[in-house]
């Protein structure tokens, strides 16, 4: 592959992904997948200074996805203990709990109609809570010995 | 057309987006992406995805169209399928129903990516976005996700913002692709034959195809001698006024030339009659055989200043998160006391 190919195909996939990400965040609104399409813009742009730095034989694209890295977890570790505050003070990770920090003026959001759940694909993964003793079977105890 | 309408120039006539695969690959792409966004139903994902699909195998078909003939088909092919499987990754992120599956999709997309900057000659970035990335921020994701959602879904993950918003953003991302595919290859117009008056206005005949554009002197060099290809960084022409012009092969460092350098002088000698040609090892190299200490390198020298600015931001970040949620837990048990 010639390096101009290369640069013109890694920039158009670049492209794409930052595509995605913003569609992402603008249309999804879970908290937690909305920052997730914010890192993914982020690929996308690393991807594109990674193609860009290869292109000029310069080590500053890669130096600054160096840097992106470094900053997407600062954000990440920043951004997840908001959105856990956020999420314990509303009850749920829905962004539009938080319409009422809209400005003066503007017209409430309310949902028009909240389609039926996907009936034909029921499983999904079951998390067990986290930071809570998990429930006891006394029957188990009884026939197990001292754990 | 006068200076303020600039930017509309830029934008090729009508007849030439016809004739254009990316086009028509774009439009079916943002068609597909408006169905698999939320609200979901089973046929909108099912539809959805096979017409996003559709469009994104068309763009890909058109860019290798447009630099078909290649010499060597298998970086292409690599290429593409690592990027189908980031831009896979991608499309399931914002398609998935349940936030624990986004995550997971986002994971296989990173796995693409960092496939992609190893195929770029980026090793430390790919093996450093699947250990930070993959590893440790999808990871803290998918906890943060189990203390704030243990059920896995909620309604709010089925519906999006209404029709507006979900159209904005397709078209908006639709457009930005798209004008990243026409700076790459821009569609040119081919000159209309001379009109025959017959009443009827000519069409423009149009191809998106371009004349194939003078490659680099490397590239021509790497098309020629396939074996050189992966050790040749660049050429320089020096053309001094009392002299015979003096060619210089830039090899990564640590290499040997390879081929005859005769040969080399033949397939330049288009270019400059009567040159002689040098060899010398990079010095600045991305693609060098030392990369890792290269990068050290450059990272502790010319940018130290920002990797200590780096380290500081680290730091306040983690001083940060911990603070909020200390606070946090303060405010809650002064609810509780209350």
């Amino acid at each position: 592959m010639s390096e101009l190919s290369l640069l013109n195909n890694t920039l158009l996939v670049g492209a794409i992904l930052f595509a995605l990400g913003l569609i992402g965040f603008i249309t999804r609104r879970n908290m937690i997948v909305m920052f997730l399409c914010a890192e993914m813009m982020l690929q996308g742009v690393s991807v594109s200074l990674v193609a860009w730095g290869r292109y000029h034989n310069d080590w500053g694209g890669q130096m600054l996805v160096v840097f992106i890295i470094a900053v997407a977890a600062c954000e990440a570790a920043i951004a997840l203990a908001l959105v856990l505050l956020l999420a314990a003070k509303s009850g749920g990770l829905d962004a539009m709990h938080w319409q009422s920090l809209r400005e003066d003026g503007v017209a409430p959001f309310v949902d028009r109609a909240v389609p039926e759940e996907v009936q034909d694909d029921p499983i999904w993964p079951v998390l067990t809570r986290s930071g809570i003793e998990p429930a006891h079977d006394p029957e188990e105890d009884l026939h197990r010995s001292r754990v | 057309m006068s200076e303020s309408f600039l930017l509309l120039a830029a934008v090729p006539a009508w007849t030439t987006w016809l004739a254009c695969p990316t086009f028509w690959g774009l439009l079916a792409a943002v068609v597909g992406l408006y169905l698999l966004v939320p609200p979901h139903t089973r046929r909108r994902q099912v539809v959805g995805g096979a017409v996003a699909w559709i469009g994104l195998l068309l763009i890909i078909a058109d860019m290798v169209a447009l630099q078909w003939p290649v010499a060597a088909p298998a970086p292409h092919v690599v290429f593409w399928v690592l990027a189908a499987i980031a831009i896979a990754g991608g499309v399931g992120l914002i398609s998935a129903q349940s936030p624990i599956y986004s995550a997971m999709w986002f994971a296989l997309s990173l796995l693409g990516v960092a496939a992609l900057f190893l195929q770029q000659d980026a090793q430390f970035l790919g093996i450093a976005t699947i250990i930070v990335y993959a590893g440790a921020i999808v990871v803290t994701f998918l906890f943060v996700l189990m203390l704030a959602q243990p059920e896995g879904h909620s309604t709010a993950d089925r519906i999006s913002w209404g029709t507006f918003p979900k159209f904005c953003a397709v078209v908006l991302a639709g457009t930005l692709v798209g004008t990243v595919s026409q700076v790459i290859h821009p569609p040119v117009v081919v000159a209309a034959e001379a009109p025959v008056d017959d009443g009827v206005a000519p069409l423009e005949s149009v191809t998106s195809k371009p004349a194939a554009p003078p490659g680099s002197l490397r590239d021509q060099l790497a098309e020629k001698f396939p074996e050189l290809a992966p050790r040749l960084v660049n050429v320089e022409l020096a053309q001094p006024t009392d002299g015979a012009p003096q060619f210089t092969l830039v090899l990564r460092d640590g290499d040997e030339l390879g081929v005859d350098p005769q040969e080399v002088l033949a397939t330049l000698e288009p270019i400059a009659a009567g040159a002689t040609l040098t060899t010398k090892q990079s010095a600045h190299n991305v693609q060098a055989v030392n990369h890792m200490a290269n990068l050290g390198g450059y990272l502790f020298s010319r940018y130290l200043i920002a990797v200590e600015l780096a380290g500081t931001l680290l730091l306040a970040a983690l001083v940060g998160a911990v603070s909020m949620i200390i606070q946090g837990r303060l405010n809650k048990e002064g609810e509780a006391h209350e």
